[in-house]
């Protein structure tokens, strides 16, 4: 009797947890991380909002987002990101110089990486169409971009002869964004010199460097380091009498001479249909990797001026969006 | 009734209810089927061509679907082409470089699929390469004029290459713009078909359908889930995608394809190709949705179906029950009107067969209930005439012991005066008063012989021919005496006419009527007439007597009747004379009728059939001569006791008989004898018997009447078939009257 009345409780016990499990309504959780500082991604987070929305995964309502920030200390991340599996997120997005080390952990959770870095070489993915690992995501084309914008800053500046690249040497990417730069530098006959800045002691540092070298022009390797750092940066850039490229508008709001690269938007948007086709039961590894397909070339005018330049009828044909 | 009979009648409620379930059931069932195979026919003809003009309606639409999605595609080709076309439009050498540059760089701005243009001089060198990712570069000089793309531009003005897949993931096609003219260049433009998505993903195919672009190699183009055409998943083997590529004709009407998609869900698909562009749109429409039209008819066809199936079984079943409640009804007051219930009726109401079979059945009842109550009051009357007929022959019997002993009686006395030795005058007259109450006894015992002959049913009617006369004779020496002795005046007619009847039984019934008419006439006349009535002779006997009631009339002729005649002198007959009459009269086919009235007397009529006279001798003729109609013969009597002998040789002797007076057969021996009357003690045994067999040997005439004190029905058959028997004691009458017969019957 005993027996049969304890079989009879568990299975209303286990009924009802799998009509619970069962709920629609369910609140599915997943992990947001970054090393870098929170200030610096809001408005992508934003964008990844608005996408999750678009995917019917309303924000507080059918899914909760745990954001972990590292603060530019990259040797949080670990913990962060086992902090955030331990919080029993479904997955985790991760963003930036902290992929290589979470991928590292090997998570028990699918990871979709936002990189500029490009997925293969860093060996994030396999390739692009069949990532089959338990991580897939987005890249901003980070390298492919540097030799165009070297480019155009030849056709801004003609004169152009000495480049300096401007980067996070922590950035998965940075090696090859670096060999990216001083090959397209070699056809465009500009000599590149490498400045990294792992921290913002390091960017300070760098104006010692830029003194010495006296480049033309910076190359700014855009990543969440350069976002988070952008205003000592052209501060330092501004008061060496040197213009700044980069790859991102926020750059050039900031008072970069001009910025060519992705929408990073669409991108950041993009990123919610990962989540919803990994949250669906997708495999990681049958998502393919996707590239950003709209570039936009933001001028800033004051800018141009300010180092007497002028944007010549190519240029602003080009541009999307000049900054006055 | 039958055991057979009574099982099934046994239980008739339930035979009834057994009978109503079976056969309601079958009516029922049949409406029932006959209705439903209706329902069925029609309902499946209408759903098969609802469902075809569906099926053709679903094939339309979604093939105009496909066709609209393949329309959108070309204009998308279309649109970026004419912008295309736009640098090219002025002769190469009315344009300057910088200005076909910065022409360039806008539309690559402005076409966000084209990831690189390329312009070419009339010549088909490159003199511009402008690229959003890849380097600028101008005036290369590469020459693109052997290709075959750069050629068929020029040709067909656009040539759109295969569809290539950037870094193994993107999908891209090179699309080269020319003119025919020499005097302008062209352009080749690297379109990133990853942007056509928009388009894919904004086709709407039915509800839950999508679009597929496939190229003519089967490889996915576009889906509206890019990941796949990012993955480069292989399509080629769908059975729609195959289905397309392997089409005929492009706008010959085809049905939808059937099959499943990447997932492995059903759909049915239709698809249109792009010749131009060598592209295939393929649509997925999820087999549950095009059908759920289809489905939604079959389902109200059914459930139609249904309800008509349950109103004809309803209306059947209401049906069987109206038509059967009658059948139940019958059946049961059959059932109630056998078991003997004949004042049941069955109610049946309306004015249909039905009810007119009850009333069929109501009248056969009403019969069968008539005949019975008739039947009932024939038992009735019929035990009563019974009992009366038995009240009547104990009446009899009471009355018929009474008036025996009277003669008995009488004999007694006049014994006992006979042993006094009376004087010799008075012994005469003891004589006289001894043979009429022998007489008398006699004639009753004749008369209870005949009615227990009529009454067994032993006396057949022997038909002759005789003349009328020597009756009339024999009757007025009978009963003359009689009339003479009452003072009535007896007249007796006579007819020279012959007759057809039985002699014998004729004169009974003449004796029967002329010894009534004696009896009951105190005074006045009997008179017995013959008269010929066109073929028959009536014979009347007339009294003058008290005549008899109307209300009695009817009654006379029957068994032990006697008018209780106040005033009735002589001797008393039994009552039954005149029912041997009117028996005799019935046996022998002669009207019997009857003219009285209380106080005028009596007649009784005859009517007999009058014949020609016959010219032989008559079988008859001792009749004539009555008394003497044992003269010429001669007659033995056999006896053991010598008294009796000598009285029977003496009555025999005054008849005309020579007599041969013997104690033992051998007496007899050499005696010419023609009559044997023997009251020997051995006939009754073997010895008798056979001496009569010897005598007969000797004699085949012989008659032989045997006079015996023993039941008689052992001797005949002993002593064979020509042997009178009488039995004893034997009135002189009797004896005259067997020998009549013994003599006449030689």
């Amino acid at each position: 009797m005993r027996n049969r009345r304890e079989l009879l409780v568990m299975t209303a016990c286990a009924a009802a947890s799998r009509s619970l499990a069962a709920t629609p309504g369910r609140i599915r959780r997943i992990g947001w991380l970054t090393a870098q500082l929170a200030a610096s991604l809001s408005p992508y987070l934003d964008a990844l909002r608005e996408g999750l929305v678009e995917q019917k995964l309303i924000p507080g309502e059918s899914i909760e987002i745990l954001y972990r920030y590292g603060d530019d200390r990259m040797e949080r991340v670990p913990a962060l990101a086992r902090e955030l599996v331990e919080s029993g997120v479904e997955l985790l997005i991760v963003q930036g110089a902290a992929i290589p080390d979470v991928l590292k952990l090997g998570l028990p959770v699918p990871i979709i990486f936002v990189t500029s870095a490009d997925p293969i070489a860093a060996g994030f993915a396999k390739s692009l169409s069949q990532p089959s690992g338990n991580c897939t995501g987005v890249t901003f084309m980070a390298f492919e971009l540097l030799g165009k914008r070297l480019e155009l800053l030849k056709e801004i500046i003609p004169k152009l002869n000495r480049v300096a690249v401007l980067g996070n040497p922590r950035h998965a990417g940075s090696d090859i964004e670096r060999a990216s730069s001083e090959e397209a530098g070699h056809r465009l006959g500009i000599a590149i010199d490498f400045i990294a800045t792992p921290n913002s002691d390091a960017v300070l540092a760098a104006r010692a460097d830029l003194a010495r070298l006296r480049p033309d022009a910076i190359s700014l390797l855009p990543d969440g380091f350069a976002i988070a750092h952008r205003k000592a940066i052209m501060t330092v850039a501004n008061e060496e009498r040197i213009p700044v490229i980069s790859g991102w508008p926020v750059f050039a709001q900031a008072g970069a001479l001009c910025t060519y690269g992705p929408r990073l938007s669409l991108i950041y948007r993009r990123v919610a249909f990962f989540v919803a086709r990994i949250l669906a039961g997708a495999k990681p590894g049958d998502l393919p990797v996707e590239r950003p397909t709209q570039f936009e070339l933001i001028l800033n005018q004051t800018a141009a001026r300010s180092f007497n330049l002028a944007f010549s009828r190519a240029i602003l044909a080009r541009a999307d969006e000049v900054i006055e | 009734m039958k055991p057979a009979d009574r099982r099934s009648f046994a239980h008739p409620g339930h035979f009834i209810r057994r009978l109503g379930r079976r056969l309601s059931i079958k009516v029922a069932a049949a409406i029932a089927g006959i209705a439903a195979l209706v329902l069925v026919c029609a309902g499946g003809m209408s759903l098969w061509l609802i469902l075809g003009a569906q099926m053709r309606t679903v094939t339309a639409l979604h093939q105009l679907q496909a066709a609209t999605a393949a329309e959108r595609i070309l204009r998308f080709v279309d649109e970026l082409e004419a912008h295309l076309r736009w640098l090219i439009a002025p002769s190469w050498s009315s344009t300057n470089e910088d200005d076909r540059r910065i022409d360039a760089l806008r539309t690559l701005r402005a076409l966000a699929p084209v990831s690189t243009l390329r312009l070419l001089d009339p010549q088909g060198r490159e003199q511009l390469r402008v690229s959003r990712l890849g380097p600028d570069v101008a005036a290369s000089g590469a020459d693109f004029g052997r290709t075959d793309a750069y050629l068929a531009a020029r040709q067909q003005g656009r040539h759109v290459g295969p569809v290539y897949f950037q870094d193994g993931s993107e999908p891209y096609v090179t699309i080269h713009l020319g003119s025919s003219s020499t005097r302008q260049g062209s352009v080749v433009a690297d379109v990133n078909l990853k942007l056509i998505w928009d388009i894919v993903a904004a086709s709407r195919i039915g509800e839950a359908g999508r679009m597929l672009l496939v190229d003519d190699a089967g490889r996915l183009i576009s889906h509206p889930d890019i990941s796949l055409v990012l993955r480069r998943a292989d399509v080629s083997a769908l059975p729609q995608v195959r289905a397309a590529l392997t089409a005929a004709s492009p706008g010959e009407r085809e049905s939808l394809v059937a099959g499943r998609d990447l997932d492995g869900q059903k759909i049915l698909s239709a698809h249109t190709r792009l010749p131009s562009l060598g592209w295939n749109v393929v649509t997925e429409l999820p087999r549950a949705e095009v059908l759920s039209p289809v489905y939604a008819s079959i389902r109200l066809s059914l459930i139609a179906l249904l309800g008509g199936l349950v109103a004809a079984v309803v209306c059947g079943v209401l049906i069987a029950r109206h038509m059967i409640r009658p059948i139940e009804t019958l059946t049961a007051g059959a059932a109630r009107i056998g078991a003997g219930a004949l004042d049941h009726r069955i109610a049946i109401a309306g004015s249909n067969e039905f009810a007119e079979l009850g009333e069929r059945f109501n009248e056969m009842a009403s019969s069968l209930q008539a005949e019975r109550a008739t039947l009932e009051e024939k038992v009735a009357q019929r035990t009563q005439e019974l009992a009366r007929a038995n009240q009547a022959k104990s009446r009899f019997l009471a009355s018929a012991s009474h008036d025996l002993r009277q003669p008995l009686h009488a004999l007694s006395l006049f014994v006992d005066e006979l042993h006094a030795n009376p004087t010799k005058e008075r012994r005469a007259r003891l004589n006289d008063k001894l043979v009429e109450a022998v007489g008398s006894l006699n004639g009753m015992f004749d008369a209870i012989l005949d009615t227990s002959k009529i009454e067994a049913d032993a006396i057949r009617p022997a038909l002759s021919r005789f003349p009328i006369a020597p009756l009339c004779d024999a009757l007025r020496v009978l009963f003359a005496p009689a009339a003479a002795a009452k003072g009535l005046e007896l007249e007796i007619d006579s007819s020279g006419l012959w007759i057809e009847s039985d002699a014998l039984l004729l004169q009974r019934i003449l004796q029967n009527l002329l010894a009534n008419a004696i009896r009951y006439t105190n005074n006045g006349s009997v008179t017995l007439s013959c008269s010929d009535r066109g073929g028959l002779l009536m014979i009347a006997v007339t009294d003058t007597g008290p005549g008899i009631p109307a209300e009695m009339q009817s009654d006379i002729f029957g068994e032990f009747f006697r008018a209780s005649t106040p005033g009735q002198s002589g001797e008393r007959g039994l009552g039954l004379g005149l029912f041997i009459v009117a028996s005799f009269a019935r046996l022998l086919n002669h009207p019997v009728s009857l003219d009285s009235m209380p106080g005028r007397g009596s007649t009784f009529a005859i009517q007999v059939p009058v014949v020609p006279p016959v010219t032989e001798p008559l079988p008859m003729a001792d009749l004539q001569r009555h008394a003497f109609f044992g003269q010429g013969r001669h007659a033995a009597v056999l006896g053991d006791n010598p008294a009796a002998r000598n009285a029977t040789a003496v009555l025999l002797r005054s008849w005309g008989f020579e007599v041969w007076n013997a104690a033992s057969p051998a007496e007899l021996d050499g005696t010419p004898i023609d009559l044997l009357i023997t009251d020997h003690g051995d006939v009754a045994t073997g010895a008798g018997i056979a001496a009569i067999k010897a005598m007969r040997n000797l004699r085949p005439d012989l008659r032989v009447i045997v006079v015996s004190g023993q039941p008689e029905a052992l001797l005949p058959r002993k002593a064979g078939a020509a042997v009178d028997v009488l039995r004893k004691p034997v009135s002189p009458i009797a004896l005259r009257a067997a020998i009549t017969k013994a003599m006449a019957g030689s």
